[in-house]
């Protein structure tokens, strides 16, 4: 430890304030450096010096006198409030209307801020609908809309639910009915194990029916036919079966033609 | 440890302890006679702190009264287990501090103690000190605790108080930091630059003393 450490430290290590450790080595360096040990006797005096300060004898009539201003004080002093006197102190009328208006205003803002969060939201919910609308609307009216049934992304509220139906039905009514059409003309294959081979067998005539169809497509004719807004081709096959009739409806490119 | 002024002296330390808790007990309970018994047990040793923190009997008597209507005031969140002196001496130090920093305590007032006591000696009014004849040893009595004053004057309020909890109460580094609400790693770094200024006054005290002349 040098010296410019132990100046910093002489007034603690007098007045027993540094830890053992530092204490030790202080009191290990005064014992070989003069100038630090007469810094160490400088702080010894001074506190000798300050421990002289001891306070005067106050006598008897100082303590009565300050005993009688207290007594005083104290008597002249108001009752401390119990919690009824507060009770009623705090619940005047003055402080019962500032109270009311107060919780008044509080809940009205809390209102308004209600009514505002909940028009944004609904204002929000509708743009979103318009949106979904929108698309869907786009995607009817496209001529090169695919064929099978597209997966609407709706919202979860009930109303948009109910509009992505509305739209999902416009589309469906304008699909050719495939499913219903193959149901007449082969009963399900799964239904009796023992018909498979029956069911086979009528699928497979039906494939030659139909390749015979194909054959009649160009006397059947395709017709260009306008369905609503779109263009639509309908092509009818009549197989073997006068009862059974194929049609088949498929959006139109604008250039396409059917040659006879 | 009981400061008693008026309770028989033949009684132990224990049973003057239990007497105090009793005492603060009725005082708690309303009992405005015991609340004055209880300023009886422990006003000299507010006095004298007050004196040590503030250098003036005036502002200490101010102090005193200030300490004890404080300590009937709150005496009610007084709880039994806890040490009676010790919440009254933070007491003590709290208004002592409030008063150092309201009044800004500087070193003219330690010597208008000196000049006033004189004065106060020659009248007979009741808050004269009562010390002995003026003997020469009074007087250099008297002097030297003008110039500690003086010297105490010099310092920040907070190292002041640092200073006089610790070296002139003797209350441990910890005790300070508790009753000054702050760390004790401050308290030290306080005391540390207030024992250097203090040691730097007495020399210079020391030195114009040996000159022949006495700075008042």
């Amino acid at each position: 430890m040098n010296c410019r450490r132990v100046e910093k430290l002489i007034a603690l290590y007098e007045g027993g304030d540094l830890a053992p450790d530092a204490t030790r080595a202080v009191a290990e360096h005064l014992r070989v450096c003069a100038g630090c040990r007469d810094l160490a006797t400088g702080f010894e005096a001074s506190r000798e010096f300050l421990r002289t300060h001891e306070p005067p004898e106050f006598d008897a009539a100082f303590f009565d006198s300050v005993r009688c201003n207290v007594m005083r004080e104290i008597k002249q002093a108001p009752e401390p409030e119990g919690f009824a006197t507060l009770l009623s102190r705090l619940f005047n009328t003055r402080s019962l209307a500032y109270a009311a208006t107060l919780a008044l205003l509080v809940i009205v803002a809390l209102v308004i801020v209600n009514l505002r969060s909940r028009n944004l939201d609904d204002v929000n919910r509708k743009e979103q609908i318009t949106t979904t609308v929108t698309n869907d609307a786009r995607d009817v009216a496209s001529p090169n809309a695919p064929e099978e049934v597209k997966k609407v992304t709706t919202p979860a509220s009930k109303q948009s639910r109910q509009v992505a139906a509305n739209v999902q039905r416009r589309r469906l009514s304008t699909q050719p009915k495939m499913i219903s059409v193959a149901k007449t003309i082969a009963p399900p294959v799964t239904s009796v194990p023992e018909s498979v081979v029956g069911a086979h067998s009528e699928m497979a005539a039906l494939s030659n029916d139909m390749n015979v169809a194909s054959g009649q497509l160009a006397s059947l004719g395709g017709n260009r036919q306008t369905e609503g807004e779109r263009k639509v081709l309908r092509i009818e096959l009549q197989t073997k079966d006068p009862s059974v009739r194929i049609i088949w409806l498929s959006p139109q490119a604008a250039d396409n033609r059917i040659k006879d | 440890m009981l400061m008693t002024d008026s309770l028989p002296p033949e009684r132990t330390a224990d049973e003057l302890a239990d007497s105090l808790t009793q005492l603060v007990a009725r005082a708690q309970a309303g009992d405005v006679q015991a609340f004055d018994q209880v300023m009886v047990c422990s006003q000299h040793r507010v006095v004298s702190t007050a004196w040590r923190l503030l250098g003036n009997r005036e502002d200490a008597r101010d102090a005193t009264q200030e300490v004890f209507l404080r300590a009937y005031k709150y005496l009610r969140g007084f709880k039994a287990e806890q040490d009676f002196y010790g919440w009254l001496y933070r007491i003590t130090v709290n208004v002592c501090r409030d008063m150092l920093r309201t009044r800004g305590r500087h070193s003219t007032e330690s010597l208008n103690y000196e000049e006033g006591a004189e004065e106060r000696m020659q009248t007979s009014s009741a808050t004269a000190i009562s010390e002995p004849a003026e003997t020469e040893e009074a007087t250099l009595l008297a002097q030297r605790r003008s110039i500690v004053n003086r010297a105490l004057a010099t310092l920040p309020e907070k190292e002041r108080t640092a200073l006089v909890l610790r070296d002139l109460e003797g209350r441990t580094t910890e005790e300070v930091a508790r009753l000054m609400n702050t760390r004790p790693a401050t308290v030290r770094s306080q005391v540390s630059t207030a024992r250097t200024k203090i040691k730097v006054f007495y020399e210079r005290y020391l030195r114009e003393r040996r000159k022949g002349g006495l700075e008042r």
